[in-house]
């Protein structure tokens, strides 16, 4: 019933943050953007033609990560601004922990997120890091990651799947090109 | 030398450490805390978790005296035309239970998961275990497909079915469903999607059947087949949670890994060959640590057309093959035996061998007159007319052809092997064997 609920939650903050970029009466009056995305929420269910949108969003793109929900929760409550902080950084790992699971190296990150203790260390020694820089948000989403995958919030049991996901990576990555070429014409002048 | 060049790196770091406390003590001390103990927290049952062993099964002892005997019956019924990838466990009831996938064409929407039971002698009628919407409707999550099938009963006595769904794409974008019965295939539990990869949890398939841990784990091989292709070992809780899963190579050579235990910590794998590079071989690999690492794979010199193969441990140690064992086709389909824990092989048996017909393709005529001699030989079986039937439809164009292929080999607690493959794409055919005649082929 969590991932479910979560899922929801996150598809239904995405596409509602989503639209709200193209409607200017959306943004930034909170009311509204809980009237919209219970509305989201609500089609999200809705089975047309006999399947509802989540299940092929859940199909296709599987579950979003708890930092994905943090992210998209602050952005929702805060009004736009960059999704993901150090959008290159961030696109570059992902890229690299995406390709590095796809078996054509022999080295699989992915392993390390069931049950090893390396990686919830790390992951907290991030957050611990990222506190100290004034970092808070991204400190929190990945605490609640941690906590997430402790309780077992989604239908994964590997860390990794509460901290990244393919979306998330894919806005990373528009983000830090986004970046690369608003740059350009700066270094020109 | 100054004081900070004589220091080491660690008191370094602590001095850094202490530095920054310091600095954020008052504002951030109660938070930092709170971080490391939640950090703590959560990674603590990593630290006390035991490491892995194989529960290696009990290997059934045959009555002494016993009369060689080879039988043979289809499993399934004419429609659905196509069926593939049969599975077959034995049930602690002394029943056999087979599961296997159909529809008109492999990849199509209306594939099915079938299943059915062999009680005294005889299989049960065919009925539907799953479909893409009955899947769909009970995990959630959009499903258009569905493929191999696995099953196997639990140490702590339930029936699984582990199955292959597709949601976009082809073979390599498939997921892992797993069905569960506590009462040996009376009634199921809703299917629940298991999660075994990172990216969109695409790219896990299943073919062999699973080994077992001495806390009760189940290890699962499996395959993964996007950019790369290699096996895989799944590892699931009782509670059917993935638990961890280690790779057992990388690059683009290797899947369907069949796992044969030897003690609680060896094992030796052997893989279907997905090398587009002759040779083309079985793979093997072993692990002496219960499956968390595995050795470079080598080559066996049992030849491997790019297809499923099957084996088992046998009492004695030698590991006993089912397999084609050409290098391009699978009209042939033998026994095989190994005395050095599958790096060399030797025939013992051919079930099938359309050798005859390698450089000669029959045609509609021929091919009939084979088939009719075939069925002879096939037992128990729906009306032969439909048989030959669906054999035609499904390997007939210009010319026609064989395929014997994806055998599934187990051995049952009565020390009777039952042996499960796809026969010329239209059934599954079984055929049931008891150690003298094993012993008489040898």
């Amino acid at each position: 019933m969590i991932p479910v609920l979560l899922a929801s939650l996150g598809y239904g903050l995405a596409i509602t943050l989503f639209f709200s970029l193209g409607a200017p009466w959306l943004r930034g009056h909170l009311k509204r953007m809980t009237m919209a995305l219970a509305a989201v929420c609500a089609l999200l269910h809705l089975p047309v033609p006999g399947v509802s949108l989540l299940a092929v969003l859940r199909g296709a793109l599987g579950d979003l990560s708890i930092v994905t929900l943090v992210f998209l929760t602050i952005l929702f409550f805060q009004g736009p601004r960059s999704l993901v902080p150090y959008p290159r950084s961030f696109a570059l790992m992902g890229l690299a922990f995406f390709l590095l699971s796809f078996g054509l190296s022999p080295l699989h990150l992915y392993a390390w997120g069931y049950a090893p203790a390396v990686l919830p260390c790390l992951t907290g020694g991030l957050a611990f890091l990222l506190w100290l820089r004034g970092r808070r948000a991204f400190s929190l989403a990945l605490l609640a990651a941690l906590v997430g995958w402790r309780l077992h919030w989604l239908d994964s049991g590997n860390l990794w799947d509460y901290l990244l996901d393919a979306p998330l990576v894919m806005v990373a990555l528009g983000r830090a090109v986004f970046l690369c070429i608003a740059r350009k014409p700066l270094q020109a002048r | 030398m100054t004081l900070t060049a004589r220091m080491t790196g660690t008191a370094r770091a602590c001095l850094l450490l202490r530095t920054c406390l310091h600095r954020y003590r008052r504002r951030t001390a109660l938070p930092l805390a709170g971080i490391a103990c939640l950090t703590l927290w959560a990674s603590w049952p990593a630290f006390f978790a035991p490491p892995p062993r194989f529960a290696p099964s009990p290997l059934p002892v045959s009555q002494p005296g016993k009369t060689p005997r080879l039988e043979s019956a289809l499993v399934n019924q004419p429609d659905p035309l196509r069926v593939h990838a049969a599975a077959i466990t034995a049930l602690p009831n002394g029943q056999l239970f087979a599961v296997w996938f159909g529809g008109q064409r492999e990849g199509g929407t209306d594939v099915k998961i079938y299943a059915a039971d062999y009680k005294d002698g005889a299989w049960s009628p065919q009925r539907v275990l799953a479909t893409p919407a009955q899947t769909m409707a009970e995990t959630g999550r959009f499903v258009r497909k569905l493929g191999n099938p696995v099953a196997f009963v639990t140490p702590q006595g339930e029936l699984w079915v582990v199955y292959v769904s597709v949601a976009l794409g082809g073979w390599a974008a498939s997921q892992l469903n797993l069905i569960v019965s506590p009462d040996l295939g009376k009634s199921w539990q809703p299917a629940r999607r298991l999660i075994t990869e990172p990216f969109l949890n695409i790219s896990t398939l299943v073919k062999g059947p699973p080994v077992f841990f001495e806390n009760g784990d189940i290890g699962l091989p499996v395959y993964y087949e996007m950019a790369g292709k290699s096996g895989e070992l799944l590892t699931l809780s009782p509670a059917g949670e993935v638990r961890r899963v280690t790779r057992m190579d990388h690059g683009l050579r290797s899947l369907q890994p069949i796992v044969l235990v030897e003690t609680p910590a060896r094992a030796v794998s052997l893989l279907r060959d997905g090398d587009d590079l002759p040779p083309h071989r079985v793979w093997r690999t072993e692990t002496t640590d219960a499956g968390q690492h595995w050795s470079p794979l080598t080559q066996t010199d049992l030849p491997n057309p790019n297809s499923a193969l099957s084996a088992l441990r046998l009492k004695d140690g030698g590991l006993l093959a089912v397999a084609n064992d050409v290098e391009n086709e699978r009209f042939r389909l033998s026994l095989l035996l190994s005395t050095d824990d599958g790096q060399h092989w030797r025939v013992i048996h051919r079930f099938e061998d359309k050798e005859s017909f390698l450089r000669n393709p029959p045609d509609r005529n021929t091919f009939r007159a084979r088939l009719s001699e075939d069925l002879q030989d096939i037992g128990r079986m729906p009306d032969p007319e439909t048989v030959a039937r669906n054999a035609e439809n499904n390997l007939c164009g210009t010319h026609c052809s064989w395929q014997y292929d994806y055998p599934y080999l187990i051995r049952a607690a009565d020390g009777d092997f039952h042996l499960v493959y796809t026969w010329n794409r239209s059934f599954i055919r079984h055929l049931r064997f008891n150690e003298a005649w094993l012993e008489k082929i040898l």
